[in-house]
């Protein structure tokens, strides 16, 4: 079925935009892959990442076809504490950058996240958190897969199966061939692609449809989303700040760039991402405002972008649009594929089944994880089970349950395995409870204040935790303890 | 809220519900957020009308060949749509209440919010300007 009957980009445009984009993926994955020797290179970028590319990279993965699709879809149905609720999203990175420099001293040798919690915490909060982490990784990669589709559908007309996997393929093919060299060297040139088209975007809707005419539009038509005082907004503000720290405190996908940047460089590139990405989803969201003046009808509210940019315009608005959010959504799903490849290498296949698998093994493992990644981000994204904002926040009970457990973990040497295992478990519970009983925009929050309650019990506990253990190198490349 | 949501997944799968008489059909809504999305995918038809009905009158608030439209910034109140397809009207006249949460309870939540921030931040900018003192010699 397809929602919008008024599409504005050509289907063969589209599909010369996908494909050649695509060629310049996946080359670039396949001629930096060459350069891939051993397994440090293909997961970690041989830990040598500069600041320009982390700076770059922290940004594009952060800035995901969520923060240009969905910022926009909370704007509409939020209003303007929405676009401001979402751009909360970059105190994460900026709250991540001193962990950044922490990890890396800690952990030199390390390889991922769950690397960390399985020796500060031990087994079981090592498996409850390797559950949260990879049920949120495929959230997060659905709703990358789903943007996708719903991105071509919007603005071309072609139905969302062909759209969505085409896109799906490639990124999984240029990450599959090339490995964090090739996600953070197209991460670099897709900021850029983002940057520039986002800010040209906001000036033209400005300059074309008019302050003025917008807050008449949206005073008659949709007054509450102009309200400063809109009781579900004020609830969105921190739960998308404690959403966006849950996901970056926790997800592989930093802590892999903290042990791949040079050293020393961490610290500042995710202060700097932060600072960088802030403005975006308030300039993605500000486009949504222009939908009720411009008199679209917003079929699915995750399509408001793209429809306003198509409606306003025309050919070159929806070639820009079309750029902008699939060099954001390609930046984004490459980064989750490898992470979570690594993840499951390193913490499942290696930490579970096959404790002595050389790094060949683990390097072909990590190929074939990929693939079967990309396959059942294509199966779930085809269900399309939820918009885009409501896939992404459900995620947030699970993702807020382990700030606590990990900021406590990494800073003071108190505090053992159950009780951070409780922290999670009960935050986890309660945010979801919260999501069903209230609403998406309380399940983060709610969740961060169970597992903060839990985690003040570690604060009697002796110390109990020698930092030294975290930096031999046995454990990360010898038996799993 | 949890009653509701059991009553609405009852209805959804419930194979002689209302739900699937109707041609107006709701999704993606939080009533108490102002926000949902109407759909008439059901609808047979090349160009439809959705009217809502404001003070005494029905007023047209979309026309065209989508089968879908989403509504938001709504306030307090009772609304009620109907479809017409083709210049015929179509299916039932569907109803709902938007009911925004109090702003007390809302404060509670940015309180509780804004406290574990400041906590959160607190610990990081502390810690970090300790950090030799308790990484050991790992440098």
């Amino acid at each position: 079925m397809i929602l919008n009957a008024n599409a504005v980009l050509p289907g063969w445009i589209a599909w010369m935009i996908i494909a050649i984009f695509s060629c310049l993926w996946v080359t670039l994955g396949w001629w930096l892959g060459r350069k891939n020797n051993s397994l440090e290179d293909f997961m970690l970028a041989g830990r040598n990442v500069g600041l320009g590319f982390a700076v770059a990279t922290a940004m594009a993965t952060w800035v995901t076809s969520n923060t240009t699709m969905t910022a926009p879809q909370l704007t509409y149905q939020l209003g303007i504490w929405g676009m401001v609720g979402y751009s909360l999203g970059a105190v994460g990175l900026i709250l991540f950058a001193p962990l950044a420099k922490r990890i890396r001293n800690l952990m030199p040798q390390g390889y991922t996240s769950g690397d960390f919690i399985r020796l500060r915490y031990g087994n079981t909060a090592w498996r409850v958190f390797l559950l949260i982490s990879l049920f949120y990784s495929f959230g997060w990669l659905i709703s990358l897969g789903m943007a996708g589709g719903l991105l071509v559908e919007a603005l071309s007309g072609i139905s969302y199966f062909y759209g969505m996997s085409v896109i799906v393929l490639v990124c999984t093919l240029y990450t599959v061939f090339g490995g964090l060299k090739a996600v953070i060297a197209t991460d670099f040139v897709q900021t850029i692609l983002i940057l520039l088209g986002v800010i040209v975007l906001a000036f033209l809707v400005i300059d074309t449809v008019g302050f003025d005419r917008m807050h008449e539009a949206l005073k008659s038509e949709r007054p509450m989303l102009l309200n400063l005082l809109l009781p579900a907004s004020i609830m969105f503000l921190f739960n998308n700040l404690f959403f966006g720290v849950g996901e970056i405190f926790h997800s592989n996908v930093w802590w892999s760039r903290a042990f791949a940047f040079a050293p020393k460089i961490g610290q500042k590139a995710y202060l700097l991402a932060g600072l960088f990405w802030l403005p975006i989803p308030i300039v993605a969201g500000f486009i949504a405002l222009a939908a009720p003046a411009l008199g679209i009808n917003v079929p699915s509210p995750d399509m408001v972008a793209p429809l306003v940019a198509g409606k306003l315009f025309g050919l070159a608005g929806a070639i820009l649009v079309f750029i902008v959010v699939f060099s954001a959504l390609a930046s984004s799903l490459d980064s989750v594929l490898a992470a979570t490849s690594d993840l499951i290498v390193k913490d499942i296949y290696k930490g579970h089944f096959s404790h002595d698998a050389s790094e060949g093994q683990m390097r072909k493992a990590a190929v074939y994880i990929i693939l079967g990644l990309g396959f059942l981000t294509w199966a779930l994204a085809l269900l399309k089970l939820a918009t885009l904002g409501a896939l992404l926040h459900f995620t947030g009970a699970f993702v807020a349950s382990t700030i606590w457990p990990i900021a406590v973990g990494l800073l003071y040497p108190h505090g053992r395995g159950n009780v951070a295992t409780l922290a999670m478990i009960s935050g986890t519970v309660i945010g979801l409870i919260c999501y069903f009983t209230i609403g998406f925009y309380v399940a983060a929050l709610t969740s961060a204040a169970a597992s903060m309650i839990v985690m003040i019990f570690v604060v009697r506990q002796k110390n109990c935790f020698e930092w030294q253990s975290l930096s031999n190198n046995i454990i990360y490349n010898g038996e799993n303890k | 809220m949890p009653l509701r949501f059991i009553t609405l997944l009852i209805i959804t799968f419930l194979p002689f519900s209302a739900a699937f008489s109707q041609t107006i059909n709701v999704t993606d809504n939080d009533y108490s957020a102002g926000y949902a999305t109407l759909n008439w995918f059901s609808a047979t038809g090349n160009t439809f009308e959705l009217e809502e009905y404001v003070g005494e009158e029905w007023v047209l608030i979309y026309k065209g060949q989508d089968r879908a439209t989403s509504l938001s910034g709504l306030s307090d109140g009772t609304y009620s749509y109907r479809l017409i397809s083709d210049g015929d009207k179509v299916g039932e006249t569907i109803s709902f209440t938007v009911q925004h949460y109090s702003l007390k309870n809302a404060w509670s939540f940015f309180a509780t919010g804004a406290f574990m921030l400041t906590i959160l931040i607190f610990m990081l900018i502390r810690r970090n300007l300790y950090s030799s003192s308790y990484t050991g010699n790992i440098e």
